[in-house]
């Protein structure tokens, strides 16, 4: 079972930001790349999950074609009773650093 | 001195050894240059006012890491012993009482917390050459130049923040979330073709 998707008002105002960072004519699809990532997340957030500081993140490639593919990111938190999955945070991937060991 | 501010320096190395308890001059100074390359990633900005220079065991500022300290020990919130640390003197230190008030903000500490736990288990042998060394001001000086940390900083505003995820999750906390779903049919309608 998918897990209900919410987003704080801060994450969605971050990921407005995100889309408007990139050209005009490609934010419609990028949208809808975001909408297709998220869905899958919901779907299964835990295999491969990446974290900050102990807290779940999944990032995902942005890719339209005939653009230069993008990295981006999400923060998440699970409720306690399993049911909705709450986006607080949406980011452009940062490169990796110390060595995480 | 308890009851009275600590600088940010003293402040800093007092709450990785409660994290990273007994940890020797070497490792304590290398958590707090990991610290700092963390939080310029990821907050924007360093934690410390160190500014580090590669030294002979790797990123150091001497005079400001031992003025730290002495202030520490002064106050009397950490104790340095001496020990045989592998055939050579060591200095493992203890932190003692609580520190009386700290500027530290919540991402620092979490930062702070993590690198202590992360690597303070390591020996400094270890945290130098599988960690410290393969950053990137390490990858880029050479022996007794300063470190070129501020190459290493968050060069976009829109890149992962620390800040943001916490405000992200007071707001979850405070109740104040969304569907997604009815976000994104706004972007939609905002980034229509």
């Amino acid at each position: 079972m998918s897990y209900a998707l919410d987003i704080t008002s801060e994450a969605a105002a971050r990921l407005n930001d995100l889309i408007e960072s990139l050209p005009a004519d490609w934010q419609a699809d990028v949208t809808e790349v975001v909408d297709a990532a998220l869905k899958k997340l919901a779907d299964n957030p835990l295999p491969k999950a990446k974290d900050y500081y102990g807290r779940p993140a999944y990032e995902f490639p942005v890719h339209v074609p005939g653009h230069r593919k993008r990295n981006w990111g999400v923060t998440y938190r699970i409720s306690g009773d399993e049911k909705r999955l709450t986006i607080t945070d949406a980011y452009k991937v940062p490169p990796p650093v110390p060595p995480i060991l | 001195m308890p009851g009275s501010a600590l600088t940010r320096n003293a402040q800093v190395l007092r709450y990785l050894l409660e994290v990273a308890p007994g940890a020797g001059h070497t490792i304590l100074a290398k958590l707090a240059y990991l610290a700092d390359l963390l939080a310029r990633q990821h907050l924007g900005h360093p934690i410390t006012g160190l500014d580090y220079i590669y030294d002979k065991h790797g990123p150091f500022d001497a005079s400001r890491f031992y003025s730290a300290l002495s202030e520490l020990e002064r106050g009397g919130f950490m104790v340095r012993e001496r020990a045989d640390v592998g055939g050579y003197l060591g200095f493992p230190m203890q932190p003692l009482q609580p520190l009386p008030d700290s500027n530290l903000t919540d991402a620092e500490r979490e930062i702070l917390t993590w690198v202590g736990r992360t690597y303070g288990s390591l020996t400094a042998r270890e945290l130098c050459e599988r960690v410290v060394y393969q950053t990137t001001p390490m990858k880029k000086a050479k022996p007794g130049q300063r470190l070129p940390m501020e190459d290493s900083g968050r060069s976009d505003p829109l890149e992962f923040d620390l800040e943001r995820v916490l405000a992200g999750e007071r707001a979850a906390e405070e109740g104040r979330v969304r569907p997604l779903a009815s976000v994104l049919n706004e972007l939609r309608a905002r980034h229509h073709k």
